[in-house]
């Protein structure tokens, strides 16, 4: 019998719906359908011979029941068996056999245990190794990793944000030990760590730039994504390169039942996907996303214009493109290739033409276009029954560039008097290439061993300029002497996940990485180790201790994340940043799986971090690599408790996250520790989804922490009156860094999803209740009433000085349709 | 290019303007912070070689501290400056290379101490001045000609650097002219007097010099910083050898009224290039503000999306600034530019008038 094997992934996320629990009502319609259905509410796969759901018709009513209750009930009488393994629910048509118990692990219950041996060798493994599965998909009572978490699509669809835009970064600052910094904006600060210490993964593959609208908003569209894997605490040996996490985002493969996607338009944003298959064995799937910013604008700018001299130009727009095509060569082997390109674009300027009497023309025009573009090829190789294979080749560019254009004409009876032109051009890139190979092998069942490495080679381009300046024919050029950077890094990892005993679970890896610039060579060794005890079914004891090692960083100015924030390796006198954390955790899991509860305490130690220097502005670009920076280290401890809810009508979680985070610099605050800008002593975040039908789903998602940290400067002091122009500066006396502690923030997001037949609506509050939260302090005047003196005949002021607290994002509705084919 | 300079907060806005979308409105509300605030003294003081040493002493107030704006002047600070590590009196006259300590002491508000060092004054060396005559007109008034000149100036000196140390240096243009009349005249406004020289210095092309710009990074670019105003500059980029600087004046204007008979003694007049070595205090000084004011940090920090820039001091208590600074000075004669350019318009006139 010609077997195909059928893999389906989540074409859409439609109905969001918790994964686990679904809502179901189906008369005779084919199996294949409403396994679609499933999918879309569960991000689960699916996986079956096709031969086993010929003509097979299903009727089935369903209200948020778990999964396999439905599964069970669809099955009922047709033959078909069905396991549900993690994120993948494997088919097969039943069969008269015994079936061997499999190796009990402690606290395992029927609804997850291993599938039977049998079972394996009547369906090869195959079916689910071919394809690449998070490593995440037991109860974190079973898994021996500690602060990692599994999310799909579903799960980023129902955290209520900012205008709408599903974000992956935002879903994982409701996790604990995660700060989002900045309110409304994607960042993340993980465990105390910086926010260019996470290592973000499209595929295997790292990437650069992962914001649009200055970090507004992440650059992963989640019609693209598949799921995430998310480590904070223990680290798998597989990932290194970052200090404080690493965010592996999986993209979706398209579906071989049909051509299926969906178009969504938002408040800022559009967004087109669609996969399908291509033949028998070929998929594809494209997710398309779009800002309408430029349009909204162009309204606005055209009204401006009408009523001014100076015609200002004025678009932004920002936009990714996901692609893949998978194929699927044999059992053994399937591989894809995928692109992804992220671009922001923001094109600004002025036109001056006195045209009464065609004298004097001025145009000016900045160009900044910044991104990623990502090109690779994998294939999924199963060696052997037990050793599975994955091979990436993977190009890289994350570009950024300024150009700007200054031009003026003067002119007297159509002759130019003079003219002069400015142009100047930033470019800042980094290019990589990579190959690498990471395996799967279980030598014996109780152990998986994972194993690979990878080479890439780094081009920095930190900053270069380049300026022109004409006058009247007289030209002046320059350009920075900066150069490219090539930088090697290798790196070769083991580890083994070893079930010792039915209570005791080890994994310890280690991850070698070199990295050579300069003709200089820096090696690290990161050991990572993590054991799980189990006394009792429902209970697991975690402790963890990793090693994180960093060759490159991140130089950013301010909040906000702009296309000159660079990435920069390690060279000169700076040290590779490391990180030593240990962890500790305990998990509970109720009988029935519905509650989860845990608590995780941690302690990082984290080395040769590298920011800007007191008072860096004050020295010359040029000086960047050394002078402008300065070395120094960090600690962080804290514990994250949670309290997660997975099925029933109402689900999600409590957490509360207790934390503490500084900073030591000999060059920063007088050598002397301070607090990081983020260190928030308490976290709580409550993140809801309630199934009111299902067709009507809220969600909510509350967030509450200590203020962040600010240098609040509240003394002056008298400029020195060297000239006259600086007479008037409002001199800041310097106090200790991060002195002050912002009010507590919180606040409040709501989301409503109302599905259709076509499709669902959602309907978002971000901010609800509107708190002003503080997002900094600043001067200013209190405009007080003022009143007319008799005496002066004049009138007196009532104007003072005073402190005031900036606050940024009130409350700011959104509304969105997702229509689905 | 003055438009241009006006753009330069421009894209700052259109970069908030992003935010501003979301942010929709910002909201400011008034409070009262419990903090830390007590008052430090503050020195502040201007060294010239030559010259003798004035020390302002003042102390800090707290923002909203309405009184403490008004009256900061610490009338009852002890003073002492050292040169050298030697006490000194208040006549001391500086010498160029000289370590000037200045500590100051009060009983209310405690003491404060800076330290710095008289730089030398930098060498100038092949001077090249280049006018060029972009319209000349002249009319009569009463018994005088009044002649008005309209040119750009182009000039080139080289700056001997000196290896030993890091130098910084500020760039100054000055002219002279004997029959400076008093008083200032705004464009079109003729002195009155029967001889006279008004010179506006015009604008400086900064761009036309790309070491006017090392301070600015592609972050204050982006965001619209440019150079107006700022002539400061280090020897980061040409330590121990000689630097070319290229000046390059737009719209400069002469307006000379003389008789026939006195145009030569009129005409004598010109240029000054003043570059002055300063201490690394009083270019930082000027740096912070136009990082202040200029710079894309300022603008940001006032909007709470950037860490708060402190005021730039070399004072113990982090308040105030002491400097130094020696001038070099180059006189750029440019009567030979003038005077045939006069004699020539008054032939003109006087040819009309036959």
């Amino acid at each position: 019998m010609k077997r195909i094997i059928m893999l389906c992934v989540t074409v859409t996320f439609s109905m969001v719906a918790v994964a686990g629990n679904v809502s179901i009502t189906a008369h005779l319609r084919p199996a294949s359908e409403v396994f679609r259905l499933l999918m879309q509410q569960t991000g689960k796969n699916f996986v079956y011979s096709s031969d086993i759901l010929s003509g097979v018709k299903v009727t089935v009513e369903a209200r948020n029941e778990p999964l396999g209750k439905v599964l069970k009930r669809m099955f009922d009488g047709t033959g078909i068996e069905f396991k549900i393994k993690g994120n993948n629910v494997v088919l097969k048509k039943g069969k008269k056999r015994e079936v061997r118990k499999p190796t009990p692990s402690p606290g395992s219950e029927k609804r997850r245990e291993p599938l039977p041996d049998s079972f394996l060798k009547a369906e090869p493994q195959m079916l689910e190794e071919v394809v690449v599965v998070s490593r995440l998909e037991s109860p974190q009572v079973e898994t021996v990793e500690i602060g990692a978490g599994k999310f799909t699509s579903a799960d980023i669809v129902n955290t209520p944000v900012l205008l709408g835009e599903p974000d992956v970064v935002k879903t994982l600052q409701m996790q604990p030990g995660v700060t989002e910094g900045m309110e409304g904006f994607a960042g993340m600060y993980v465990h105390g760590g910086n926010a260019d210490e996470n290592l973000y993964m499209l595929d295997n593959v790292p990437i650069y730039q992962v914001n649009h609208f200055a970090g507004l908003f992440s650059a992963f569209n989640v019609d693209a994504i598949r799921y995430i894997d998310f480590f904070k605490s223990s680290m798998p040996a597989k990932y290194d390169g970052r200090l404080s996490s690493f965010m592996d985002v999986r993209t979706r493969n398209g579906s071989r039942e049909g051509h299926h996607g969906s178009a969504k338009l938002g408040l800022t944003s559009g967004a087109f996907s669609i996969g399908g298959p291509i033949g028998g064995k070929t998929t594809y799937n494209v997710a398309l996303r779009r800002s309408w910013y430029d349009v909204l604008t162009a309204p606005f700018i055209a009204i401006m214009n009408a009523s001014n001299e100076d015609k200002m130009q004025f678009r932004y727009d920002f936009m990714d493109l996901n692609a893949k095509v998978n194929h699927s060569f044999n059992e053994r082997t399937s591989g894809f290739v995928s692109v992804y390109f992220g671009n922001d674009e923001l094109h600004t300027g002025t036109k001056y033409n006195a045209d009464y009497d065609n004298t004097y023309f001025d145009n000016d025009k900045y160009d900044l276009n910044w991104g990623n573009i990502l090109a690779q090829a994998g294939v999924v190789y199963k060696l052997t029954d037990a050793m599975t294979g994955e091979f990436t080749g993977a190009y890289t560019h994350y570009f950024s560039s300024l150009e700007a254009e200054e031009e003026s004409v003067e002119k007297q009876g159509g002759a130019i008097l003079s003219s002069i032109k400015s142009r100047q051009k930033t470019s800042n890139y980094i290019d990589d290439g990579i190959v690498r190979a990471d395996f799967r092998w279980k030598p014996v069942e109780n152990s998986t061993v994972r194993f690979g490495g990878g080479y890439t080679l780094h081009s920095f381009l930190p900053l270069r300029t380049w300026r022109e300046y004409d006058m009247d024919g007289l030209k002046v050029t320059s350009r920075d002497s900066v150069s490219r950077y090539l930088a090697s890094e290798f790196n070769a990892y083991m580890e083994d996940d070893w079930r010792i005993s039915p209570m005791l679970r080890a994994n310890a890896g280690l991850h070698f990485s070199m990295f050579h610039i300069e003709g200089k060579s820096k090696f690290g060794v990161s050991p990572r180790l993590s054991f799980s005890y189990r006394p009792v079914d429902n209970w697991a004891i975690k402790a963890a201790y990793s090693r994180t090692i960093q060759y490159v960083h991140q130089l950013t100015q301010g909040s906000l994340s702009l296309p000159t924030d660079q990435w920069i390796p390690v060279t000169g006198r700076f040290k590779p940043e490391t990180a030593d954390k240990i962890a500790l955790g305990g998990y509970w899991e109720s009988p029935d799986g519905h509650w989860n509860i845990s608590v995780e305490a941690y302690w990082k130690w984290m080395h040769n971090l590298v920011e800007y220097r007191d008072e860096y502005y004050l020295r010359p670009p040029l000086e960047m690599w050394d002078a402008r920076l300065t070395a120094g280290k960090g600690t962080a401890k804290g514990v994250d408790f949670k309290i997660e809810k997975k099925f029933g009508k109402l689900t999600g979680h409590i957490s509360y996250s207790l934390a503490w985070s500084n900073r030591t610099f000999a060059e920063k605050n007088d050598g002397k520790t301070y607090p990081a800008r983020y260190d928030n002593r308490h976290t709580i975040n409550v993140l809801l989804n309630w199934k009111i039908s299902p067709k009507v789903e809220l969600n909510a998602a509350w967030t509450g922490h200590s203020g962040n940290r600010f240098t609040f400067m509240p003394q002056l002091w008298e400029s020195p009156g060297f000239d006259e122009d600086h007479n008037f500066i409002e001199n800041s006396l310097g106090v200790p860094l991060n002195n002050y502690q912002l009010p507590f923030y919180h606040r409040l997001d709501l989301s409503l999803t109302v599905c259709n037949r076509r499709g669902y609506w959602n309907f978002g509050l971000y901010n609800a209740y509107c708190n002003r939260n503080a997002i900094a302090i600043t001067r200013g005047i209190h405009n007080g009433i003022g009143q007319w003196d008799k005496e002066t005949n004049s009138w007196v002021s009532n104007d003072y000085p005073v402190f005031q607290k900036i606050s940024i994002l009130p409350i700011i509705p959104s509304i969105s349709y997702t229509w689905e084919f | 290019m003055g438009v241009l300079n006006i753009l330069n907060k421009y894209l700052l806005n259109v970069a908030l303007g992003l935010t501003g979308c979301v942010a929709l409105s910002g909201c400011y509300t008034d409070f009262t912070p419990d903090i830390d605030d007590r008052p430090v003294l503050c020195l502040n003081s201007l060294i010239t070689a030559g010259e003798k040493i004035s020390v302002d002493v003042t102390r800090s107030w707290v923002y909203t501290d309405v009184n403490g704006e008004k009256n900061h002047q610490v009338n009852d600070a002890v003073v002492t400056i050292f040169a050298n590590g030697v006490r000194v009196e208040d006549d001391y006259l500086p010498k160029e290379g000289d370590k000037i300590r200045i500590h100051a002491f009060n009983p209310t508000y405690g003491e404060a101490e800076a330290t710095v060092e008289v730089p030398v004054a930098p060498i100038l060396k092949d001077i090249e001045c280049v006018p060029t005559l972009k319209e000349g007109r002249v009319h009569e008034y009463e018994y005088t000609f009044c002649t008005t000149i309209d040119f750009d100036l182009g000039i080139r000196v080289t700056l001997e650097d000196s290896p030993e140390r890091q130098n910084y240096y500020h760039y100054g243009l000055d002219h002279y002219a004997e029959f400076v009349p008093e008083g200032n005249f705004s464009e079109g406004e003729l002195s009155g007097e029967e001889s006279s020289f008004i010179i506006r210095d015009g604008i400086l092309q900064y761009e036309a010099e790309p070491i006017f710009s090392e301070h600015i990074s592609e972050f204050d670019a982006m965001m619209g910083g440019d150079v107006y105003g700022f002539t400061f500059f280090t020897d980061r980029q040409f330590s121990g050898s000689d630097y070319r600087l290229n000046l390059q004046y737009r719209n400069v204007q002469a307006i000379i009224t003389c008789t026939p008979d006195n145009i030569e003694e009129v005409c004598d007049a010109g240029f000054i290039v003043c570059l002055s070595s300063v201490s690394e205090s009083y270019y930082n000084w000027f740096n912070y503000c136009w990082q202040i004011y200029s710079g894309a940090i300022g603008d940001l920090s006032e909007v709470g999306l950037a860490e708060p820039v402190k005021g730039y001091s070399n004072v113990s208590t982090g308040a105030g600034v002491v400097a130094a600074r020696s001038t070099a000075k180059a006189r750029i004669p440019l009567d030979n530019f003038f005077v045939p350019l006069v004699r020539k318009a008054l032939d003109k006139l006087s040819g009309n008038k036959e």
